[in-house]
Order: C-alpha cells, then structure tokens, then sequence
C-alpha cells in the first residue's frame, strides 16, 4: 500500500513541477514593467527599484525559475503585497479555505445523496417513462452551471422568500444548523452539474452491472432485489462513478469562484477574484499552485478507493 | 492518472481517408435528435448574427429614465439598470458569447488535435512529455487558470477565451491521441509508410478523416463549457469589458440590481442555459452516433 | 447413474419438479415469437435428469423459466410449472424468490464470470445462509468453510478469504456447488457446469457432483449438449430441438435405441475409442430460429427421413413408444411421425 502511494506520487512529480513553471510563468505575462505595476502607480523610480529588487526582477529568467521553485520547497509561498501586504500568500489561503472547503463537502454530499438514487432508479427503470424524465431532467442539470443556478436560487428562495440568508458564512463552530444554512444554497447552486454527471454516469454503469453474469446468480440464490442492486451490483458500479465523482472537484473549485462572489462568502474563490482585482500577484501565483496540487491529491485519494471497490485492481 | 470516463472506443474499422468522410458525415447526422438539435442551433446562430437588423434599439443606447423597466410593448424583455432594451442585448450578448466559444475551442482544437496525432501516431519522447503536459493542463481548475491569466496579462474576452481554450486543449488531446493510436495499428498505415509517405500526409489523409467524429463530440461539449466559462469570467468583471455585451456581462449587471428589479437576470441566465443545453444535446446525439456506428 | 439410483426409481421417489406442457416467448412488433413450445419434463429426488440439445434448442430458457428467473421480454404463455406440487406461476413472485436458493438452486456456465468479483467467495457462501437461514456471521462463514470442504477446495478455510479471480475455472465452479448447496436444497439445476472446462477438470466436477448426488438425495436437471457427460451421469434424458422435447427416456435407452432421427444424429457424431473406422457422423444445417420454425416438425428440413403429407402438416406430438415395465419404469417417448416405421443404430 506504501509503495503504491509512493509509485504514484512520484508519477506525479513532473507534473507537479510543471505546474510550479505554469504559476511562475504567470508573473511573465504581465504586459510592461511588472515592477512597476506591483509597486503601483503612485510609485516613484526608487520605490520602483526597489521593488524590483525585492522580486528579484533584475535577474535572468533561469535563476528567477530556480529561485521560485527553491523558495517553494522550502515551504515559503510568497507574500501578499495589496490585499493584507505582509502577510504569506499562503496564510491568506488557509484562512479561506475552511469556507471553500465546506462548500465542496457539502455540495458533493448533495450531489451524491440526489444523483445516486436518481441513477439506480434510471437505470433499474431504463426505458421507461421514468428513465426519460429522470435522464431529461439531467440533461438540463448539465446546462446549468453555477452562475446560472446562484442568481436564480437567490432571487428565489433567498430574496423573495426569504428562506435562506442570501449572503455570507458561519462556521461550523457556530452550530450545525446555522452553518448549513448559509451553505445550503451555495451548495446546491454548484450541484446541479454533477448531479447530473454522477447520475448519467451510476446510470450508465449500472446497466452494463445489471448485465453481468453474477448478478443472474445473485437472483438465483433468492435475494431481494434491494440486496442484489444494493449489495452486488453497486459495489461493481462504483468505479466508474467515483472517478466521475473525482473529477467533481475540479468542477467544484471553478464553481466555488463564482458562487463565493455570489453568496460574498470569503473562502478561496472570493480570494482568487479579489487578489487578481488587487493585482496580489504572488497570492495569484500561490493560489494556482494550491487548486492544482489539491486536485492532484484528490485524485490520488481516487486511485486509492479504486483499491475497495475492485480487488483485482488491489497490487500483490 | 485517473482515468477518463468516455471510453474512445472505435466500433468501425478505421479506413483510409478519402472513403470515410461522407460515411461519417451521414453517420453523425443519422439520429433525429441530433438534426433538431443542429438545427436549432443554426437557427439561433442567425438570428444572433442578424440580430441588430430586428430590434430598433442600438447596443449602448441609453435611457437612465426608464432604467430597470419590467417588460412592455416597447421593450419586450425590458431594460437594464442603464435602461438599454434588453433583447437587443440578448443579441448581442449571444454573438459575442458564440464567438467567445469559438475563440476558446479553436485554441483548443489547434492546440490539442495536431500534439494528440502526433503523440498517438509516433509515441516516444515527445508522447511523454505531451502527456505530462496534458496531465498538469487537467489539473488546474479552468476558471482559476483564467483567472489568473487575467490577471497577469489584463482583461478582455480574447486573452480570457485563449485562456480557457488552453485549458480545454487537453480534451482534444487526448481523444486525438487515443484514436491515432488504434488507427496506427492497420496495416493500410503500415503501407502508406513504406510507400515513403511522410508522416504529415499519413496523418493529414489517414489519421484525421477517423478522429473527426469523436473531435466533433468533444467539440460540442467543450463548447459549452466555453461559454459557461466566457460568462463567469464576465459575470466577475473579468472577461468582456464595456462597451462590450456578452451575456455574462447582462447578468452581473442584472444580479447587481437585484433588488431593485428581479426580471432582468431571467433572460440572460436562460439563455446560456439554453445554449449549452442545445450543445450538450448536440454532443450526446454525435457520441450516440459515433458509438452505434451508425448501426440503429 | 447407479444401481441406487435406479432402485430409487423404481420405489417411484418423490416429483420434486413437474413442468408441464410450458410455453414460452416474447412480443414483438409484428407479433409473438416463440422460443419454447408445450415442453414438459420431470425431476425426481434423488435422480439426474439430463436435458440435451444444441444451443437454440431452448434449454437453458426452460432452466430459467423452472426458477421463476425469465429475462425481462420473455412470458410464459402456458402451461405449468410444479415444484412438489405447488405452481409456481400462480405463485406470488415473492413466493417464488423465497424458494430460489433454498429448495431448487442453479449453476452455470463459465463460473469465474458468475462469481461477484468485488467480494470474497466466503462471503458469497454465506450470504445465503445469512439471508434464508439467519445465520449470524460467524456461524455462516464456519458453514461456509465446511461447504467449501465439501466441495473438495484445500486449504478451505484460508481459500475463504480468496476472491473469484485468484482462483481457477474448476475451483470457482466447486464455489457456485458449494452456493447451490448452502441451504440443502432438494432440486439442483445445472446449466452447462463443465462446457467452460477442460476435460480431466469436466471429469472431477462431475464425480464430484455425482457424489453429492448421493449424499444428499437431491435432484440434478443437468443441462448440456455433451452427450458424453450425458451418458456418464445422467439416469434419464430429455432431447430437445428448437423449443420442443423431441424424445427421452431413460439415457441408456436413449443411446442404445435412438427413436428420433436428431437424437441418432448426435449420438452418430460423438467419436468413440475404439470404433476409429466409424464415420463420423453430423448433421447438416443449423438449428432453426425460434419464430422461424418449419410447419410440422420442427426438424423436417434437416432430418433424413422426411416424409411429405406426414411431417409437414400438423404439428407432431410426443407419444409412448416403450412404456417400460417392472424393472423399467420410466417410459420412452419421442415426437416423430414415422417413429414407428424408422430403425435407427444406437450405441452399447
């Protein structure tokens, strides 16, 4: 099992460099003298100099690369120099990131407690009149990205009805019910997609499962049918729909932007608009390191449940 | 790295290029909901594009009087908080959102497809590195990426649209690269090869005529997530920048004002959904039909 | 197929399965498209009743029809299905789960792919015995050990904790017996257990079912288009050909005085040692569609002897030709129009 962790995260090495270069590369595309912009314009030569040193701007490329790639191992992210100068950049984002963090959980957790049965009940039911509402009502779900669904939830539940408070957070420390209460409606907002990915995908899976030899034995032995679904064929439809599920939070993260600025609640999406608004560049820089490498874990953390479900795919 | 979930599987056996190309465009277009779909599609590309020739109102003329006004016989779907009429921003925001998509999935395409053919048909080093670089490409979120290309470079609807098209590169890339892949298995590769075609011809009249197909479903989904991406960055402030309208502009504009009228977000939120329901439905149907073959 | 056996017999055991004159099929557009017709046959405790023919013939439908597990567009549209004397298509479905398992089982063909890969095969014993006999989880997966001892799998208890794809094809198949078995079931259906395996295997499982057989007093409707095993282990057999039963009686019978031209025909064509300078007999064409049988006798466009007027017309049924006696008493009985007047060579 250790080995397995370490054979892949060190498959995982050169991409992860690949994306400290993507994130260092950034600062290079800023048109003009990034000194200049970082110091600001109310800044005088010196300070402009200055600042330049600072960032080390007034070396070549290679040395800066190396420079950035040494700082970053050594655990070093940067500073925020606009929106809390002084601060790390990574600080800022670990502030943020309990917010973002329950966003994702809990809108996973809605997608999975809707999709999955939605799924099982298609696919059990496929070709049926209940199979095409639930696969049409997917089909939309797919064209109905966060931006869409944030305004109109709000405006409906939130500021006609009042359901829901329409902005803001509370942390869990508050009590449950008050932090799912700001998170309900953000929550739900980013889960439409991958409800219905998830959905589409148990349902397609578990058509091919329902196929599968063992499950004829399953029924020969005199189960019910909620075992046979329950036990055996969803164990077996599940790898396909965990990696979808994986590939949820990639989603997820870009939703959070949106729906962060939204709902104003001030976790890592709000972060990413505000700093590039503030032109917080190294905070930027850090936080496109920090999504990149928490997909990757996540995938990892995927690869490794594969393990659970299908025993063929267990190593040794 | 985890795997994709869209099994690229190749149902007919690929053939030598000029004989696949009317086979597949007859193959895509054989499903009825695909046709409606298309045409749907096209019809509303037309309308977007003659748009400015149907309503009397102009883009950026303003009316701060009647700013925010619910529907009427003279403003159809109303007005916005500068009291500009909404359905003539409907038009223009659909233009530039269908441009903004074509912008992104062209980069994509012209960045992904040719590394993708190359990777699957030779393999080797460069197969190595290509990946490496799609992998970490599907590894950033595409709306962070872009955002922070943004940021660096500044806004507007083309570095935004190039942005996002980097990001979805890695699609093409690999449905490109699984398909030249099985493709350069056949032995009519084997021949054209000992015949000294060069590998540009072999790819160009061989390989590509097979990859079209599952190109064209990659390109419909990708395309509407362009344009669901083209509108976030301009509900953020950061994709099309005034006097440009694009229909994420409508609705951050819209969303502002919530409170003081509640209609306006309705016609630009519907829209998009609209557009990319027609272009998930376009891709469902052209994946069906890849898959089946065109066998009913 | 032993002394015992035949005693049994004799002493008239109990029917544990009577199914009766069933037919089975499915609707399509353009109308009803049978896949069995009027097939009957029936299963004692205590005896192997074999059901033959080649693949279309409608064997295995008539398995899964017998256990209440038809694929979803196919009905039965008559006839009867009896399990010691209940019907089984009066029953609720429910009813029907609860016998599944417990008083009739079933195995299959190519048992690796009928094992669930995502649990053990201790597990998948005792769920059974968990389910049905509400056995905790200790006492089943002890149960199951013994069952995998009984079915001959060494090292049984560590093997428990195996999962179908680390073992062979014969061992996941000794796996499915030890399922079937888990709750002493009275009828056992076996659907082509051995096809998928090679030939000293084949041979080890059938002793081994044999064996059981004997111990437990179950019924065996063995399914299979290997007449080989046909002849080794079962007392009787039932031929059929695209979806009806065209001759059985007792298997010995069977070989020794073929009464059908498509049973002549199979027997012809399996090589037996020692009679090298026989031609090898087969019979030309293909088993017919099911909806596109011949008028008639379903077997007419490719039998030898047909005969114009009487096997075209009207459909032909099964009739006694031997109905035994004392020492016999299970009759012969085949579905041929010139049955009387054909003389067809068996083997001894």
């Amino acid at each position: 099992m250790i080995r397995f962790i370490a054979w892949r995260v060190g498959g995982m090495l050169p991409i992860a460099l690949l994306v400290t270069l993507v994130s260092f590369l950034l600062l290079e595309l800023v048109p003009g003298d990034p000194a200049r912009v970082v110091a600001g314009d109310l800044a005088t030569p010196e300070q402009i100099e200055e600042t330049r040193a600072k960032l080390g701007l007034d070396q070549n490329v290679v040395v800066r690369y190396l420079t950035y790639l040494g700082d970053i191992l050594s655990g070093s992210f940067g500073e925020s120099i606009s929106l809390q100068p002084g601060r790390g950049a990574m600080e800022l984002i670990l502030d943020a990131l309990p917010v973002t963090l329950s966003l994702t959980v809990v809108s996973l957790v809605i997608a999975v407690i809707v999709a999955v049965p939605l799924g099982v009940a298609a696919a059990l039911r496929r070709g049926t009149w209940v199979d095409q509402v639930l696969t049409g009502f997917t089909s939309v779900s797919m064209a109905l990205p966060p931006f869409v669904t944030g305004p109109l939830l709000v405006t409906v539940l939130a500021v006609a009805y009042s359901l829901f408070p329409a902005v803001g957070y509370q942390p869990l420390s508050e009590g449950f019910a008050v932090w799912m209460s700001y998170l309900f409606l953000p929550a739900l907002a980013i889960s439409f997609n991958s409800i219905a990915e998830i959905g589409r995908q148990i349902r397609g899976s578990l058509i091919d499962v329902m196929d599968q030899s063992y499950i004829r034995t399953a029924n020969a032995k005199g189960l019910s049918a909620t075992r046979v679904v329950g036990k055996h064929a969803l164990k077996n439809a599940a790898i396909p729909a965990v990696t979808v599920l994986g590939l949820q939070v990639t989603r997820v993260i870009g939703g959070t932007v949106v729906v962060e600025i939204i709902f104003a609640m001030p976790g890592i999406g709000a972060l990413a608009v505000n700093s590039v608004f503030a032109g917080d560049f190294p905070v930027v820089q850090a936080l496109v390191l920090f999504s990149a490498f928490a997909v990757l874990g996540t995938n990892l953390i995927v690869d490794l449940t594969y393990g659970y479900f299908d025993p063929r795919l267990r190593k040794g | 790295m985890t795997a994709t979930i869209e099994a690229q599987r190749a149902p007919e056996a690929p053939l030598p290029g000029g004989r696949r190309r009317s086979r597949t465009a007859r193959m895509l277009l054989a499903e009825r909901r695909t046709r409606v779909v298309l045409a749907v599609l096209i019809a509303l590309v037309l309308v977007a594009l003659i748009g400015p020739l149907l309503t009397p109102y102009g883009t950026n003329e303003q009316d701060l009087l009647g700013r925010l006004q619910p529907p009427s016989s003279e403003h159809w779907l109303g007005t916005d908080s500068f009291g500009r009429d909404i359905l003539t921003l409907v038009f223009a925001g659909t233009r530039l959102s269908l441009f903004a998509g074509c912008l992104a999935v062209a980069t994509a395409v012209l960045l992904g497809v040719p590394a993708g053919l190359l990777a699957g048909y030779r393999g080797g080093a460069f197969g190595v590195v290509s990946n490496t670089v799609s992998d970490t490409l599907l590894s950033l979120p595409p709306l962070i990426l872009a955002l922070a290309i943004v940021g660096a470079y500044g806004g507007g609807v083309v570095p935004a649209m190039l942005a996002v098209g980097v990001t979805l590169a890695p699609r093409f890339y690999r449905v490109s690269r699984g398909v030249a892949q099985s493709v350069s298995k056949n032995s009519f590769i084997e021949s054209a090869r000992s015949i000294g075609c060069t590998t540009g011809r072999i790819l160009g009249r061989h390989v590509f005529p097979n990859v079209v197909a599952p190109i064209l479903v990659q390109f419909s989904f990708s395309f509407g997530l362009a344009i669901i991406a083209e509108a976030s960055l301009s509900f953020l402030g950061l994709g099309a920048e005034p006097p440009a309208v694009s229909l994420g502009t409508m609705a951050r504009d819209a969303f502002t004002h919530i409170r003081e009228a509640a209609f306006p977000i309705f016609p630009p939120c519907i829209l998009i959904a609209l557009i990319v329901f027609l272009f998930s439905s376009l891709g469902d149907g052209l994946r069906d039909a890849v898959v089946s073959g065109g066998r009913r | 197929m032993t002394a015992e056996t035949q005693e049994r017999a004799v002493v008239g055991a109990a029917v544990l399965m009577r199914v009766r004159d069933l037919s089975v099929g499915y609707r399509r557009p353009h109308g009803w498209v049978p896949i069995l017709d009027s097939v009957s046959f029936t299963v004692r405790a205590g005896e192997v009743v074999g059901l033959v023919g080649e693949s279309g013939s409608g064997k295995t439908v008539s398995s899964l029809a017998a256990m209440g597990q038809l694929p979803r567009p196919l009905q039965v549209s008559g006839g009867a299905i009896e399990f010691e004397g209940r019907d089984l298509l009066a029953m609720d479905p429910k009813q029907v789960r609860k016998l599944r398992g417990v008083e009739v089982s079933m195995i299959f063909q190519d048992a690796l792919r009928c094992l669930n890969p995502a649990y053990t095969i201790g597990d998948q014993i005792a769920e059974p015995l968990r389910v049905h006999k509400g056995m905790s989880r200790a006492q089943a997966h002890e149960r199951a050990v013994e069952l995998l001892e009984l079915v001959e799998i060494p090292r049984a208890r560590e093997r428990a904790r195996a999962y179908p794809h680390q073992l062979s094809g014969g061992m996941c198949q000794r796996v499915m017996i030890a399922i079937a078995l888990a709750c002493s079931p009275k009828l056992l259906i076996a659907d082509e257990p051995t096809t998928a395996l090679d030939v000293t295997v084949q041979k080890q499982i059938l002793r081994l079912l044999t064996r059981i057989q004997n111990e437990m007093d179950l019924g065996i409707l063995f399914i299979t288009h290997d007449l080989g095993v046909v002849a080794e282990i079962c007392d009787r057999t039932a031929v059929m050909y695209a979806g009806q039963i065209v001759e059985e009686g007792p298997t010995e019978e069977l070989f020794r005085r073929p009464r059908h031209p498509y049973t002549h025909g199979l027997i012809s064509s399996v090589p037996r040692i020692g009679h090298e300078d026989r031609r090898f007999g087969s019979i030309p064409g293909s088993v017919p569609k099911a909806g596109h049988w011949p008028t008639g006798c379903h077997f007419r466009t490719r039998c030898p002897y047909p005969q114009a007027g009487r096997c075209d017309d009207r459909p032909i049924t099964l009739e006694v030709v031997d109905a035994g006696g004392p020492s016999r008493p299970v009759p012969h009985r085949v579905r041929c129009a010139r049955s009387d007047e054909l003389t067809l060579e068996g083997v001894t």
